[in-house]
């Protein structure tokens, strides 16, 4: 009897590729601006072609809206099966996410060749929700004409804290009280790289935190220090103005700010300047430290996929070698995730790779965790609303909001 | 003999403040239309030119490539046309039950309408997405027009003009041997040209400015809606400024030939009846 089921199931097993082929639905979604779009479609269009049998369907939004329509689709129980995402623990806390260790052991998916510390931002309690797509290393990109105009030498790949911040006051233009050039632009949310390159910390573990350390003196150092840039020497515009003015990337281009510190997806937006630009290593701290961001978007499954063993087939497929390989090649880059791989590595060529692979290894995994967005949008950001507007220290914002924090940690 | 508070300094002065209010209000509207044809390197100058030495015409042109702007333009006219004639009809049948019926539970029934008002949209969105896909409508015109189809605050604007109509007209009416729907169809609604005028002008340009939902029931690119198109031209690191300027000028034409068509009933409208200035 048992044999006879046996039998019956093996026999229906046999017949399934033969029904599969009358063809599976995936549904892919992912954001990107134009620039940024050609790599997913050579995937999906490759994936096909190997694939006849499977049908996929993108979705694509422009980041601004992207995650409005992905959190709705969620949270109704749809959505795409296979999906690019970051602050992947919050997702992954309500449930929205399938865990991919058992398919990765399953499939002997190459998670090794993965930075192992960058898999822990796409993590939640020691299980693996999404794969890394990008490194999201960042560098300094400068305008080469205006260090020749101000008589400013290029870094040297050494530049200190104190160095940048010279370089930055040389290379700013005031006319009166306005400046028609900056010397420095910053993304709003790079200050916690600055924090780890003094010796500080945001949290006392950014995955699991129990503690609360943005009020400590070599982060309060840290933080002071972007603020003065701001206020005090005015070489840097505040974050307000400089969205107001298109953001960093309109700035540069615009040339009104000579130097801007950005990811490697900016290759392609700076491609057209119109002058001669390059790219340089971070800064490094007052010691000689070097960090760098860690951890970029990756690529998730659905928890209520229809289909998963074939979302999985397509995921193992984006995010494994072939995929990686044919986002490292492409112009609008980012530094790869998968860089244990030869292939990947070797793929990757946009201008200054080099620049970029060497940065990657001073990765530091930002804090990510399951209520880091609540925490930040309640409470870090508005303090550092304040110092980044002069009118409070970095001592008094970010020791005022200590036992709030705290408190939300405890939870 | 001159009116009594009429003269010339203080008229003057009011035209000054007034002049002011049109210089605010239509600013952004010039700055939109400037930058639609400034290159790009000029959008951002300082000091900032008005007027650019080089227009850019072509943007005009690029806008159909760029994004599938045409079959956006088209699909919102579709809805937008659609959810209007929806809620004149849905919002005028439903205002006459309030208004004219009697009926036992008119007036709490009434007061649950009215705090649908109450309840900001992004609260029903997700239990209004969930019901859309299961009925399959995502990506169709359905799933983007009849959830819009009525309206509590269209249905409070028309019974409160409703209202307004004296009861001895529909008395005689009634005397005349008219059923309801001849009153409603032949009395009361040739009398609200007005009220309806303003709910059309409402409803048009509410739906034709929304975004989130469209954003959500659209997945392809041809279903979408010229709100969702153009967010598309809206990047993470860059956006092209002048193109979605662009974009925005032929955007906002329908709207304000809707307005120009609508302004008499809309002013009328809004002042009329126990309304007041809402």
């Amino acid at each position: 009897m048992n044999r006879l089921l046996l039998m019956t199931a093996a026999s229906l097993a046999a017949l399934a590729p033969a029904t599969a082929m009358a063809q599976t639905a995936l549904t892919f979604a992912y954001w990107g601006d134009p620039a940024e779009l050609p790599p997913f479609e050579e995937i999906v269009s490759t994936y096909e072609a190997a694939h006849p049998d499977v049908d996929i369907t993108v979705q694509h939004a422009p980041w601004s809206g992207y995650f409005t329509r992905l959190d709705t689709q969620l949270a109704a129980g749809a959505g795409p099966d296979v999906f690019f995402i970051t602050n992947v623990p919050s997702y992954a806390a309500r449930g929205q996410l399938e865990p991919l260790d058992q398919w990765i052991a399953d499939s002997g998916f190459p998670i090794d060749l993965y930075n192992q510390e960058a898999l822990k931002s796409h993590s939640l309690e020691g299980a693996l929700y999404s794969i890394p797509r990008d490194n999201d290393t960042n560098a300094l990109y400068y305008n080469v004409d205006a260090f020749e105009e101000a008589g400013v030498a290029p870094p040297d790949g050494n530049w200190d804290w104190d160095d940048l911040r010279e370089a930055a006051n040389a290379l700013t233009q005031r006319e009166g009280s306005r400046i028609a050039r900056y010397g420095l632009a910053l993304e709003a949310n790079d200050w916690p790289i600055w924090v780890r390159q003094n010796g500080g910390e945001v949290f006392d573990d950014s995955f699991a935190p129990t503690q609360y350390r943005l009020d400590q003196p070599k982060a309060v150092e840290a933080i002071q220090f972007i603020g003065d840039m701001i206020n005090e020497d005015r070489v840097m515009p505040s974050f307000q103005e400089s969205q107001q003015s298109g953001g960093t990337s309109q700035l540069f281009l615009s040339q009104q700010a000579a130097m801007v510190i950005a990811n490697a997806a900016r290759l392609g937006t700076f491609a057209d300047a119109p002058f001669e630009w390059a790219v340089a290593p971070l800064q490094t701290g007052r010691d000689g430290t070097r960090v760098n961001r860690l951890g970029g978007a990756g690529f998730a499954m659905n928890a209520n996929a229809q289909n998963k063993e074939a979302a999985w087939q397509f995921l193992s497929f984006l995010a494994g070698e072939e995929g990686q390989a044919i986002f490292a090649s492409a112009s609008a880059s980012a530094v790869p995730a998968m860089i244990g791989s030869e292939t990947v590595r070797e793929a990757f060529s946009a201008p200054f790779a080099d620049v970029f692979l060497a940065e990657s290894e001073n990765g530091y995994p930002l804090p990510q965790f399951a209520n880091y967005v609540d925490i930040t949008n309640l409470y870090i950001q508005p303090a550092l609303d304040l110092v980044w507007s002069g009118e409070a220290t970095a001592e008094e914002a970010l020791a005022g909001i200590a036992g709030d924090v705290n408190a939300r940690l405890g939870q | 003999m001159a009116r009594p508070g009429r003269n010339g300094a203080v008229d003057w002065l009011i035209f000054a403040v007034l002049l002011a209010g049109v210089i605010v209000s239509c600013g952004p509207f010039a700055w939109m239309l400037a930058t639609s044809i400034k290159p790009d390197a000029e959008v951002f100058r300082f000091p900032p030119t008005l007027f650019t030495t080089d227009p850019q015409l072509d943007n005009y042109r690029e806008i159909f490539s760029a994004i599938p702007f045409g079959r956006a333009f088209v699909n919102s006219l579709v809805v937008c046309i659609a959810i209007t004639l929806a809620q004149l009809l849905v919002c005028s049948m439903a205002a006459y039950a309030f208004a004219c019926l009697d009926f036992r539970g008119r007036e709490p029934l009434f007061l649950i309408y009215l705090a649908a008002l109450m309840v900001p949209p992004q609260v029903t969105i997700i239990p209004n997405f969930i019901l859309v896909r299961s009925l399959g409508w995502i990506d169709t015109y359905q799933g983007l027009i009849l959830p819009f189809a009525f309206s509590s605050f269209g249905t409070f604007l028309l019974r409160q003009y409703f209202k307004t109509i004296p009861k001895e007209l529909i008395e005689a009416a009634r005397i005349d041997g008219c059923a309801h729907w001849q009153i409603y169809l032949y009395i009361v609604m040739p009398l609200s040209r007005a009220a309806l005028g303003a709910l059309a002008i409402f409803a048009f340009v509410s739906q034709w400015n929304n975004f989130l939902w469209p954003l959500i029931v659209t997945t392809r690119p041809e279903m979408q809606t010229v709100t969702v198109a153009l967010s598309t031209l809206q990047g993470q690191y860059n956006t092209d400024w002048p193109l979605l300027m662009t974009g925005s000028v032929l955007a906002v034409a329908p709207v304000i030939a809707v307005f120009i068509l609508g302004n008499r009933s809309f002013i009328a409208g809004l002042t009329a009846g126990s309304f007041g200035g809402r």
